[in-house]
């Protein structure tokens, strides 16, 4: 009997001792305590990780200058396992109304222009007469064309102080009752603060037979009277709507986005294009948060054919940011509906327990170069609910931009997801399902190109633009994007009309 | 005085009495025959002897006035000798040897003392092979190589002829005059009887006593030097003549029913609840004997183990082989499809990854070893009992649960062990067949990692399915040692016990299940 009693005890141990090594054989989980700031100007990230696991953590972060900077706790297992904590920050410098886009005017547009500036022009001077020369008749041969200095050496004298960045350059030929007037007139681009215009000077050179009527003509300075009447402040308005950057884009009621001029230079190139540097206007966010200034070496713009807009990574950051500031973003998402999505997939309710709540940007989304393309991160938060229990989670997810014939092709970069414990605790989840949802990322390649598409296409795309005094619109048919070398650089090459 | 008996009083649970206090003495030098027909005692009388305590256990009522007896001077040779059939012939006397005190190298000596030639004595001779007259006297040779003073034989002329029994009868008496032995013989044959008897004792079916026969005028045992062949076939006559005149006269008649022993009530549900408690019983035991019998006896552990090993390990591994890779392949192959049209095998398989070992293994391996190999033991410890080699282990000496019990359970727990680890590698086989039938990239990796590096949330399922096979290996050895082990008077006994210990090792096998489950998804 005490045999059988020892034997049971041995049991009992047994069991006993099962609880207890199913109390402590929980692994070490990976956790990671994050304290660091959503955003700050050099990168703070820092996680800490229990002691047990320390040694098979490896730990790495995706760069260290500005941008959305992501470390990565992770812990490989056999078969192919892994576990993995991601923590985001958005890192500095950050910009400060920085000159990160161009309107790029190409020829073929000034030539449009010049179409609408000569009819206005006309109007102007119909009635006008001068003593020796008769009554004004027409304006024959009216081009604009960008224009540098050292083409055109016989402007030195209308010029003056010069102009360094290039100038427009007008010539026509005004023809009265008994003369052709040769016109020329230069319109020198003059940035101030927020604001630019343009010098305007003539010089029209009467040349007549009648030798009393050209020393009139030399004294009562008809000249000097057709170059001020043609060279008033209105073709400087002209010239300045017509380069203007482009219009607020209204997000939704009382938010717009905002484009600004800045003060550097427009950059001329001889009977090419005039590029006029432009500004996105950046509000306020919470938490000091701003874009991140990526330093990017501006690149000759591309000559379009008609009109283009070049935003570098800075510009898309700083345009990124306001969308997500003004919460844009977020409400696009929500229309996108990635929860519905999910949460009404056959397979999801048939198999799955987890459902997802909308999406909230913790983060504006970042744009960097990569080599080739450009890659779009951001960092999300999302309410997982499973069994009664709410978790949140935050959501990584990254896509890339590339650029070729037409249009742009989106893919499916990365998706990750943890899960916070609590605010600075963060946990993996649902990796498995995680994995599995990535894995068909490419999946959704299609879809996403097709949104990128849209976003363009909405923001360009039939958009009618009145042109000042200009008796005419812009309409902007669509757009084409490319990438310039080094994926510093958006070229958004618009298909653009000046209609009457 | 080699055995003193008064009083003794054996009677059934029932309250049938088969002997009502018979007295016996038998002196040093002595050979005292016990005759008497089926039914009246002769063998229970042997088993108060040799298993008292099981008999108490199993309820019956035994009563003595005073019983002197030096167990450890007790030797038995039992029914067709029961040789010890997982050892040869030397293996047979060298145990006699070993735990008498002897030397191992004098196996052909013994041999040579009872008849038989020396040569019986190399290593490898089964005792399968030999006669019934050789085994019978192997058994001699090897309870007189133990060094008892007092010699049990039960029944030893069954199955010989007559002129292996006159044999028999002089070995006997030659050894007991060269040995200063004394001797019970316990006997039908009147031939023995007459040759062996220095007196006589009919165990009577009429009153359940023991009449000493011709107590006047027996000459002595027949087969020593000095009588003649008239003298014997004359008493040969008339003692078959008594015999036979009881028989006819009172061979019907049953035993006399007495009144029921009254017990304590806890005596009923300790009788009851001794077949579940038996293997908890068995687990303490042989932990506290295997280490000591290892260090003591390292040869007889090792004999008795590789036989389980062979048993439950060696013959049936083919089995377990073509089992858990069918399993495993089938396991994989139906998760694979699962997913129907449009899911990908391959995403299913990576999702279960080896989970479906670390879970169905354990209780797999565990129930297919029950059936397998712990019935094979359960057989062979059952064939042991019904066979009287555990008996004959007693009256060596021997202590069976050290010798025998210990060994075995050590060595099926350890089997188990194997086995689970193979069932698990089976199935991971399996599994690799499904993984390239769908091009699953470091399918092995893959199939092995909830085995090797499980991650966090899976550990605790890799240490159940530790824990399980743990408790499932010495769980299931035990159970099977326990019922194997228990008194066996009859064939069915064995199959019951094996049948017994399936359906226990399963309730074993069904509640750690759920215990494990509960106590991992509870935590």
């Amino acid at each position: 009997m005490r045999a059988a009693a020892a034997g049971i005890a041995i049991v009992a141990v047994h069991a006993i001792g099962f609880v207890a090594a199913s109390q402590h054989s929980a692994g070490h989980e990976l956790v990671v305590e994050v304290t660091s700031p959503l955003a700050s100007p050099a990168l703070t990230l820092q996680g800490t990780v229990p002691a047990g696991i320390r040694s098979r953590v490896v730990d790495t972060v995706d760069g260290r200058g500005p941008g959305l900077r992501r470390e990565r706790w992770r812990v490989a297992y056999r078969g192919g396992y892994a576990r993995e904590v991601g923590a985001s920050q958005l890192v500095g410098p950050f910009q400060d109304q920085a000159c990160s886009g161009r309107v790029i005017v190409g020829q073929a547009m000034l030539d449009q222009v010049a179409v609408a500036m000569r009819t206005i022009m006309d109007q102007q001077m119909r009635g006008e007469a001068v003593f020796g020369i008769g009554a004004y008749q027409k304006i024959e041969a009216f081009e604009l064309e960008w224009a540098q200095f050292a083409f055109h050496p016989l402007d030195a004298g209308l010029l003056g102080a010069g102009a360094p960045h290039g100038y427009v350059r007008a010539t026509a030929r005004i023809v009265f009752d008994r003369v052709i007037v040769p016109l020329t007139l230069v319109a020198i681009p003059e940035a101030t603060d927020h604001q630019l215009h343009f010098c305007v000077k003539a010089h029209a050179a009467v040349e007549v037979g009648n030798r009393a009527l050209q020393w009139l003509n030399s004294h009562v300075d008809v000249t000097s009277r057709l170059a001020t009447r043609i060279a008033n402040h209105e073709i400087d308005a002209m010239l300045v709507t017509a380069l203007a950057p482009p219009p607020p884009f209204e997000l939704d009621r009382d938010q717009t986005l905002t484009f600004t001029f800045c003060k550097d230079p427009v950059e001329i190139s001889n009977r090419a294009y005039g590029a006029l540097p432009f500004a996105v206007q950046l509000g306020t966010a919470p938490l000091g948060i701003l874009p991140p200034h990526i330093a990017a070496s501006h690149a000759r713009p591309v000559a379009p054919k008609s009109l283009a807009i070049e935003l570098d990574v800075d510009a898309l950051n700083a345009l990124l940011f306001e969308l997500w500031r003004t919460g844009w973003l977020d409400k696009r998402l929500a229309e996108v509906g990635l929860d519905r999505r999910f949460n009404s997939d056959p397979t999801v309710t048939e198999f799955l327990t987890v459902r997802l709540s909308p999406l909230r940007l913790a983060l504006p989304p970042v744009i960097s170069p990569a080599g080739d393309h450009l890659e779009l991160a951001a960092d999300a938060r999302v309410n997982l609910s499973d069994g009664g229990v709410t978790t949140v989670g935050r959501v990584f997810g990254s896509l890339q931009l590339r650029f070729a014939g037409m249009r742009a092709k989106t893919t499916f970069g990365a998706l990750e997801l943890v899960c916070e414990r609590t605010a600075t605790t963060l946990v993996p989840c649902y990796a498995d399902l995680v994995e599995a949802l990535a894995g068909r990322g490419p999946q959704f390649d299609g879809a996403l190109t097709e949104a990128f598409t849209a976003l363009t296409s909405s923001i360009f795309v039939d958009r009618s633009v009145g042109v000042g005094d200009l008796p005419g619109t812009l309409v902007i048919h669509g757009v084409v994007p490319s990438l310039a070398p080094g994926a510093t650089t958006l070229h958004l090459d618009l298909d653009a009309t000046l209609m009457r | 005085m080699a055995l003193e008996v008064r009083g003794l009083r054996v009677a059934l649970p029932d309250g049938r009495v088969l002997i009502d206090g018979i007295d016996l003495s038998v002196g040093e030098g002595e050979v005292v025959v016990l005759l008497g027909g089926s039914g009246a005692g002769k063998s229970t009388f042997a088993r108060v002897l040799f298993e008292r305590d099981e008999l108490e256990h199993a309820g019956f009522e035994i009563v003595a006035a005073q019983l002197d007896l030096d167990r450890e001077q007790l030797g038995l040779v039992p029914q067709r000798g029961a040789l010890f059939d997982h050892l040869d012939v030397r293996g047979n006397l060298e145990l006699a040897l070993r735990h008498g005190g002897g030397d191992v190298a004098e196996a052909p000596q013994w041999l040579e003392r009872v008849g038989l030639e020396a040569a019986l004595a190399e290593p490898g001779t089964s005792v399968t092979k030999l006669s019934g007259g050789q085994a019978q006297r192997v058994a001699v040779a090897r309870v007189l190589a133990s060094r008892r003073k007092l010699l049990f034989l039960d029944e030893p002329s069954v199955g010989l002829d007559p002129h292996r029994v006159r044999v028999l009868a002089r070995l006997i008496r030659d050894q007991v005059k060269a040995l200063g032995i004394s001797a019970i013989v316990v006997t039908h044959d009147v031939a023995l009887a007459a040759g062996v008897a220095d007196r006589l004792f009919l165990l009577s079916l009429e009153d359940r006593k023991l009449d000493q026969l011709f107590a006047d005028r027996w000459p002595g045992a027949l087969e020593d030097p000095g009588h003649t062949p008239e003298e014997r076939g004359r008493w040969l006559v008339e003692l078959e003549t008594a015999m036979v005149d009881h028989l006819q006269a009172f061979g019907d008649q049953p035993p006399p029913r007495g009144a029921v022993p009254v017990r304590p009530w806890w005596t009923g549900l300790a009788r009851l609840a001794a077949p579940g408690l038996a293997p908890f019983r068995v687990a303490a035991l042989c932990a506290w004997k295997a280490p000591q019998q290892l260090v003591k006896y390292p040869r007889d552990f090792a004999i008795v183990a590789q036989r389980v090993l062979l048993q439950t390990l060696v013959r049936p591994l083919i089995f377990y082989a073509i089992v858990s890779t069918l399993i495993g392949y089938t396991v994989l192959f139906v998760i694979s499809k699962v997913g129907g049209a449009g899911v990908r095998p391959d995403a299913l398989l990576r999702q279960i990854g080896g989970a479906h070992v670390v879970a169905l293994a354990p209780a797999l391996s565990a129930l297919l070893y029950v059936a397998a190999s712990g019935s094979a033991t359960n057989a062979w410890l059952g064939s042991m009992g019904l066979t009287k080699q555990t008996l004959a282990l007693d009256a060596l000496g021997v202590d069976r649960r050290a010798y025998l019990w210990a060994p075995a359970w050590l060595a099926a727990a350890v089997s188990y062990l194997l086995v689970a680890a193979l069932f698990a590698l089976g199935m991971i086989a399996g599994g690799l067949l499904v993984c390239r039938a769908y091009h699953v990239p470091h399918a092995w990796e893959l199939l092995t990692g909830d085995l090797f590096d499980p991650r966090p949330e899976r550990l605790r399922y890799t240490v159940r399915a530790l824990f399980l096979v743990w408790i499932y290996g010495w769980g299931i050895a035990s159970d099977v040692v326990a019922k194997g082990g228990a008194a066996k008077p009859e064939a069915d006994a064995v199959t019951r016990g094996m049948t017994a210990s399936v359906v226990a090792c399963t309730l074993w096998v069904v509640a750690w299940e759920l215990v494990t489950v509960v106590v991992v998804f509870r935590l």
